[in-house]
């Protein structure tokens, strides 16, 4: 792998798992009767960014530039080909969810933040929404380092 | 009063974009490994099927937000937070799906 594709897959790595843990703040700050809505508002507007860098110019160059050619094959001819075909499936697809749910719920912090202390019901399901980009990012962290972990098993 | 309602259905005219692009990222991903020719299709116009897919679920948010935007008269707190439990349902239902397929087909079949 070249120095530019490591520092991609390096990038990708660390900036997805900043969104997710950022969306953790999330979650945990919007379940407190009264949030601050500045932690709200920055940590979910770079949440949704490391997870648009995640998603866009680091994963998804080299997933679509270096994964299927290089690493795939060696998973598959591996111990653990399932790693590849249920593992790594799930995950690229699952992940796409992700920053959809989180520019909503970046855009109800930004655009009506100040009205969601009154809406108990509203700071609910949108904490909720934050809750579930954390536990499906988890999920998707966990299935990245599983996949490392195939790739590097000879 | 007015200016708030404005908000109001621009959030919900968003949240009615994600739902569609989620249910849409989940019927794409077990359809294309279905019927492989959307598969192909897929790879011969955007170079690869996740590439596709990505641009497809961005296209039907931006589709289904614009479209819901002036079709939705009022929109208030209580739509809003329906739809937003509706989204949760299908992220849950959504990860269930996908996972559940790729075990089926890598695993059952």
């Amino acid at each position: 792998m070249s120095t530019f594709l490591a520092t991609f897959l390096v990038v990708h790595v660390i900036s997805g798992v900043i969104g997710i843990f950022l969306f953790g703040g999330v979650a945990l700050n919007a379940l407190k009767q009264k949030p601050s809505l500045k932690t709200l508002k920055w940590f979910s507007f770079l949440g949704f960014l490391s997870l648009m860098i995640s998603w866009t110019i680091s994963g998804g160059y080299y997933y679509v530039t270096y994964y299927g050619k290089a690493v795939k094959p060696i998973i598959q001819a591996g111990a653990t080909p399932w790693i590849h075909s249920v593992i790594m499936e799930s995950k690229e697809h699952i992940f796409l969810f992700l920053p959809f749910a989180a520019f909503l719920a970046m855009f109800i912090f930004w655009f009506y933040g100040e009205s969601l202390a009154e809406k108990p019901k509203l700071k609910s399901a949108v904490a909720v929404t934050s809750l579930l980009i954390t536990i499906i990012g988890i999920a998707v962290i966990l299935a990245g380092i599983s996949i490392s972990g195939a790739a590097s098993i000879k | 009063m007015e200016n708030d309602n404005s908000k109001l259905k621009i959030i919900y005219a968003a949240a009615i974009g994600v739902i569609m692009a989620v249910i849409f990222i989940t019927a794409i991903t077990i359809t294309a490994d279905l019927y492989l020719p959307l598969k192909g299709w897929l790879k011969n116009v955007f170079s690869h099927h996740w590439v596709g897919k990505s641009i497809l679920a961005g296209v039907v948010f931006l589709l289904f937000a614009v479209l819901s935007w002036p079709f939705s008269k009022r929109a208030d707190d209580e739509k809003i937070t329906k739809a937003l439990i509706l989204l949760n349902w299908l992220l849950i239902i959504g990860s269930l799906a996908i996972f559940g397929f790729f075990i089926y087909e890598a695993l059952l079949k």
